[in-house]
């Protein structure tokens, strides 16, 4: 699906990641890697430290940080929001949706939209798009984008595919109106008969959680999980990224009448610097436009990501001067989905942690 | 080019018994994890670079296989 939205920019982004710091290291004893493998796992796949909430922090926590964090330091005025769109696969209850438990806790009008919506890595974009929407009704002038996951809370101890990579983040990004601003172009795509390879099998209407399902079991691999655990089948998400994610990018560049060469940043999910580093390979972009190592520092912090790389990877005042962005997620869905637009003139790109 | 396969294999998973003159079974046996490190340690053994877009799990069935795999590429 080829979207073009006219007449909004994203303002501001802030990113919250928690203070609690896990190193690969402290962590292998639980898996069963080899010497030789732990080693090369840091090199190819960036295992090396993340960011994981303490036991006990839900996604609220960080949103709401986040929010006083802006509310304090940049002068944001929540008054001025119309809109609040929350992306999370983690929310703090089944019922109600997280974005109002983060309408309580902060001095938002009640004249407002709020929406959660369950989004995995292409949660970024398909807020976008959300956001993007919303803009186009005369009411609505500013939306808080907000992206957060504590996947950590989710992933099994003993899985070796996912654990060691897993981090947890918020991102709060404030998209306005603006008559001015070039034009956004989107693609959003999904593959429906990839729903399995990214889930928790317990926990909604089709599995209640019970003693049963938070039975451990080790599978052929040596991950050892439950069924309230967060399962990926590495191998199907693999091949899915490699084939669709380049077509996806030649597609919009084209969409936009843009060569790649033309882009100055290449802002995608962050699965692992492996997969990236092929992704590049195959679109012959040179890694110096496409940043690829938040994986090692941060984790990957599923819809959170490219919001996260913005934050960690850029100065503000990069964007002084309007850079040409092209930003992609993908994964859960399975979905992928890309937008190219112009980031200038940003109030705040900024970090806190809680 | 199979001495550097069994060599590069043997790095990723040094459990393995590898027989270099003889078949090896990998199917069922690398995980999707071994076969990340393996492309990436063949790639940098063989000086070569994978589609990996174009990697079927039947490459990666047995010895044999990828060895006639990687013997396409060069």
């Amino acid at each position: 699906m080829k979207m073009e939205f006219e007449g909004a920019k994203i303002s501001g982004v802030h990113l919250v990641v928690p203070k609690n710091e896990i190193s690969f290291e402290s962590e292998i004893d639980q898996y069963t890697f080899s010497a030789a493998q732990s080693r090369k796992l840091k090199s190819v796949m960036g295992y090396d430290r993340r960011r994981v909430v303490e036991p006990g922090v839900v996604s609220s926590d960080l949103v709401i940080s986040g929010f006083k964090h802006l509310i304090i330091n940049e002068n944001l005025d929540l008054e001025s929001i119309d809109a609040l769109v929350l992306v999370t696969q983690t929310p703090d209850y089944l019922i109600p949706g997280t974005s109002f438990i983060v309408h309580n806790a902060l001095p938002f009008k009640k004249d407002i939209v709020c929406m959660d919506l369950n989004q995995g890595c292409s949660g970024f974009i398909n807020g976008m798009i959300a956001s993007l929407s919303l803009l186009e009704q005369r009411n609505i002038n500013r939306v808080a984008l907000v992206n957060v996951d504590v996947l950590s809370r989710l992933v099994a101890f003993g899985d070796r595919n996912s654990r060691p990579i897993i981090g947890d983040a918020a991102s709060i990004t404030i998209v306005d109106s603006n008559e001015s601003s070039s034009s956004i172009s989107c693609v959003s795509k999904v593959d429906g008969s990839g729903w399995d390879a990214l889930m928790i099998p317990a926990g909604g209407m089709k599995m209640r959680p019970s003693d049963e399902t938070a039975e451990s079991r080790e599978d052929e691999s040596g991950n050892v999980r439950s069924l309230n655990d967060l399962v990926m089948k590495g191998d199907a998400v693999f091949n899915f990224v490699m084939k669709e994610v380049p077509l996806l990018i030649e597609d919009i560049c084209l969409d936009s009448q843009l060569s790649k060469v033309d882009i100055d940043y290449f802002v995608f999910h962050q699965p692992n610097p492996f997969m990236l580093k092929k992704i590049a390979n195959k679109l012959e972009i040179p890694l110096a436009k496409m940043p690829h190592k938040l994986v090692s520092e941060f984790g990957n912090s599923s819809g959170v990501s490219i919001p996260a790389v913005l934050c960690t990877s850029f100065e503000r005042q990069e964007f002084d001067v309007g850079k040409k962005m092209c930003l992609a997620g993908f994964g859960v869905g399975l979905s992928w989905g890309a937008m190219v637009m112009e980031l200038e003139k940003l109030e705040f790109l900024s970090l806190s942690q809680f | 080019m199979r001495k550097k396969l069994v060599e590069a294999i043997g790095n990723i998973r040094p459990d393995l018994e590898i027989d270099e003159n003889q078949d090896l079974q990998l199917h069922g046996v690398l995980d999707s994890l071994d076969i990340v490190l393996l492309v990436d340690e063949i790639e940098e053994t063989l000086n070569i670079t994978m589609d990996v877009a174009a990697i079927s799990p039947e490459i990666f069935a047995s010895l044999n296989t990828l060895e006639h795999y990687l013997k396409g590429l060069s």
